[in-house]
């Protein structure tokens, strides 16, 4: 007799996205022209505060589960100001081998466009195994910041560093020419966490990676000595030109999520004041 | 047994060779002015937390991925291959530190012995199509030199490791003894490190050092420093 091979089990899972267009109107706000969404994004009423259009993004579900995954395909045309906010964390929650949950992210903000991305903390719980890729593209003109903010599980119920895997890949091209390309695989069990974990000193799992440009912050060098100035007990923070003279990445690493959203707090101040902007208010 | 590429190698990786690795620290400076790495034992850490994982999960398979694309002449595949090395770089020093070396190791092979490849290379680099990044030029003279693919990743991974442990001389108090100590363990880990490296693929081919991005971005700003890097 045949033994039947068993079927894989099949989850229920959902592969939601986003589409969305900011464009500036004649009367000089910025409107969504485009807003398509499905299950697990939702997107809340967008709101004008004269100088940027905030746009709320948020997960209904609990988080992505195994086989879950989301699209985001976001345009900021010329002139338009659009800031994005997420006011609540996204869990990757734990899921069965050979699993993973995944995240397609691409923004693309066009000459004289600004994009704020600024979402809460990325939460990699124990056995998740999450993919993220994003692809930014700013225009010669166009103005950014963009937040990622990731925490290697729920720190404070002593949970770190016990997912299975995480594997980021981001590409930033400012005017054609690509100015950063980070991708990495993380997997703890293999011992590519080591550096994030920090086995030299005290640990700072809290990860924030910041990304700033404009043509503006070229000679900016008082901004970077106040960034450099930011070091703290608990918090570690750096900041460089990337392949592009236009982009720059500031990088931190902190002790507690609230240091952390502290000195990012600052850094946005700083850049908005290097670019003479006005930074939305989040209301979150 | 043919080892005909051997002293070429040993000639081209040996600290005399004059590729300005020596004025380079690699973020360890910054490292030892936090008080991170200290002594013998956390330097052989920061080889085996930081260095070690860039060169398995970056180094070695870029490395890989340019002798491939040499040994078939593929230089499209080297002119996008020379741009993401740019781009994976977040800290305009490290940045530097290996375009100056792939500078130095151009103009100085171009000069010892020159090869169509090299010459290639050279025309791309004055066609600002590369820059060039160190792995490439280091990619490059081992296919021209028939260096096989195993021992080209194992002499990288030697220098990677050598050139902190030589700077750690002049930032710690360690000795020439101590250094050697902490290289000779750090050099047991060789072939499993090049082996690891060989399952890496391209798409996700990077390493995650926050730890070390940090400290060479600040470095950048130190009021005194001994090295470039």
């Amino acid at each position: 007799m045949e033994i039947q091979a068993t079927p894989p089990l099949t989850r229920p899972h959902v592969d939601g996205y986003l589409r969305a267009t900011c464009s500036l109107a004649p009367n000089h706000r910025c409107i969504l022209s485009r807003k398509e969404f499905k299950t697990p994004i939702h997107i809340s009423k967008p709101y004008w505060d004269g100088h940027s259009l905030l746009l709320n993004l948020m997960c209904p579900t609990a988080g992505m589960l195994a086989g879950d995954s989301a699209d985001l395909d976001v345009l900021i045309e010329k002139g338009a100001s659009l800031t994005l906010s997420n006011p609540s964390s996204l869990r990757i929650h734990k899921m069965d081998p050979e699993s993973e949950a995944t995240w397609n992210q691409s923004f693309r903000v066009e000459q004289g466009a600004f994009l704020e991305n600024n979402p809460e903390w990325l939460i990699l719980q124990g056995q998740s195994a999450f993919t993220q890729r994003s692809a930014i593209e700013v225009e010669k003109g166009g103005e950014l910041f963009f937040i990622e903010a990731i925490a290697p599980g729920r720190i404070a119920h002593q949970e770190a560093f016990a997912f299975r895997q995480f594997r980021n890949r981001l590409s930033l091209r400012y005017d054609g020419t690509l100015a950063l390309l980070e991708k990495h695989s993380v997997e703890p069990a293999r011992g590519t966490a080591s550096s994030w974990s920090n086995e030299l000193g005290a640990p700072c799992p809290f990860y924030l990676s910041l990304l700033l440009v404009s043509e503006k912050l070229g000679d900016s060098k008082d901004l970077w000595k106040e960034i450099y100035r930011l070091q703290t007990d608990g918090i570690r923070i750096g900041s460089s030109q990337l392949a592009h003279p236009a982009c720059w990445c500031v990088k931190i690493l902190a002790a507690d999520p609230i240091a952390a959203r502290k000195a990012c707090a600052q850094v946005r101040q700083l850049f908005y004041d290097a670019i003479q902007r006005k930074p939305a208010a989040l209301r979150r | 047994m043919n080892l005909s590429w051997l002293p070429s190698m040993l000639q081209t990786t040996d600290p005399l060779f004059p590729i300005g690795s020596y004025a380079h620290s690699y973020g360890l400076e910054e490292l030892c002015a936090d008080g991170e790495v200290s002594d013998p034992a956390s330097l052989l850490r920061f080889l085996e937390s930081v260095v070690f994982l860039n060169l398995q999960e970056f180094e070695l398979p870029y490395l890989r991925f340019a002798y491939n694309a040499a040994e078939q002449n593929d230089f499209q595949l080297i002119c996008q291959l020379d741009e993401e090395i740019s781009a994976s770089k977040p800290c305009k020093e490290l940045r530097q530190a290996s375009l100056s070396q792939g500078q130095q190791r151009l103009r100085l092979i171009s000069k010892l012995r020159p090869t169509p490849r090299f010459e290639k290379l050279a025309a791309l680099k004055r066609e600002k199509k590369i820059v060039p990044h160190h792995l490439i030029l280091f990619a490059t003279e081992n296919v021209d030199l028939r260096t096989p693919l195993e021992p080209t990743l194992a002499a990288w991974t030697y220098q990677a490791l050598a050139a902190p442990c030589a700077a750690s001389l002049k930032l710690i108090r360690i000795g020439q003894e101590g250094a050697q100590s902490v290289l000779t363990s750090a050099l047991q880990e060789i072939e499993r490190i090049v082996e690891s490296s060989l399952a890496i693929e391209r798409d996700f081919a990077g390493a995650f050092l926050p730890t070390l991005d940090i400290a060479s971005q600040r470095h950048e700003q130190a009021f005194s420093r001994l090295f470039i890097s």
